[in-house]
């Protein structure tokens, strides 16, 4: 089970072949953009994750199921996936 | 469960958000009861390291937050060697074996090779890295 | 500890390339067990017509074709790349090897660590 820790708009379509069932997802950085409009992930089926900080701090509006976390959430996050990918 | 975590900061203070994200992630690791085995700073993320840097004064440097959190939590941070070079991070043993007439590392942080990095993703439980947004 | 890298960057355009493949030989310089999966546009890496009698910097060709000196055997692509970006096999260095969707998810199953550049 892995994380994937999305920091940049192009992030997503660079990942999406290594997804896999039960894989999350947590937009970061400029990533959070993404959440603006409705995410989709091509390849299983993974959770959706958004770092606060980050939407609030671009005054991002998220559509769609994407669970907001601060900083210990996605700590809390690496904490539960095995592998922790960044792209 | 308490974690250790090692972390690979490879963007740089200014260009983008890399090394604050670092930072921010690494507090509420050791926050939250974790550990934070090493922080290893490798390509552009050695420029953290930079004493130098300087930013407007409504900010507070980069490097200077991560020597407050080196001096909080002990610790150890780690720039890789190889690619500090090429940057010219350098202290002063360097700046000596390259007859370099300065040097610019910030105290707390030591330059290492990369063999620390990989020691690092075996005894740590988690390895996440923070890059740029163009890596 | 099984270590597995997937690198994404073509060379020469950004540093990230040559340096994470720098820590994946130092990795296996490390005792570790290491495989290379060369995806998206770092299967450009692998080409085998790379012409860098101009560049200032090492050829990157150079270092790939040097990974079995370091016992890095296991070094692959994603045959779904090698469709997209019109590179067929022959056009690869041969020591580099196919992977099927469900193999390379497999190789991320079997890893210890996993670091994507």
């Amino acid at each position: 089970m892995s994380l994937h820790i999305l920091n940049s708009t192009s992030s997503l379509s660079r990942c999406q072949f290594s997804l896999t069932d039960g894989d999350a997802v947590i937009l970061i950085e400029d990533a959070v953009l993404l959440a603006a409009s409705n995410i989709e992930i091509t390849s299983g089926d993974a959770s959706i994750y958004a770092l606060s900080d980050d939407i609030d701090r671009r005054g991002v509006n998220p559509v769609g199921a994407v669970t907001l976390v601060d900083y210990s959430g996605f700590v809390e996050l690496c904490a539960q996936h095995r592998h922790c990918l960044s792209w | 469960m308490s974690l250790s975590f090692a972390l690979l900061v490879s963007g740089q203070p200014c260009t983008d958000q890399a090394s604050l994200s670092a930072l921010r992630f690494c507090k509420a690791a050791l926050d939250s009861g974790h550990s934070v085995y090493r922080v290893f700073f490798f390509n552009d993320g050695v420029h953290c390291a930079n004493r130098f840097i300087t930013p407007p004064q409504d900010e507070i440097s980069v490097p200077k937050q991560w020597q407050a959190l080196q001096q909080e939590f002990a610790i150890d941070l780690v720039v890789c060697v190889s690619s500090a070079l090429r940057r010219g991070i350098v202290d002063a043993k360097e700046a000596e074996r390259y007859e370099l007439g300065g040097h610019n590392m910030a105290d707390g942080f030591t330059i290492g090779g990369l063999g620390q990095w990989v020691d690092a993703c075996i005894q740590a439980d988690r390895v996440v890295r923070f890059g740029s947004n163009t890596q | 500890m099984k270590f597995l890298y997937i690198f994404t960057r073509s060379a020469y355009g950004n540093s990230i390339a040559r340096e994470a493949l720098d820590m994946a030989l130092a990795s296996a310089a490390f005792d570790q067990e290491v495989s290379l999966v060369f995806a998206q546009e770092a299967i450009y890496q692998l080409v085998m017509q790379q012409n860098s009698a101009n560049t200032e910097k090492k050829p990157h060709l150079g270092v790939i074709n040097a990974l079995p000196l370091y016992d890095i055997d296991d070094i692959y692509y994603l045959a779904e790349d090698s469709s997209t970006y019109n590179l067929p096999p022959a056009a690869l260095v041969p020591q580099a090897k196919a992977l099927s969707a469900e193999q390379f998810s497999s190789l991320m199953s079997s890893a210890d660590r996993i670091q994507s550049f």
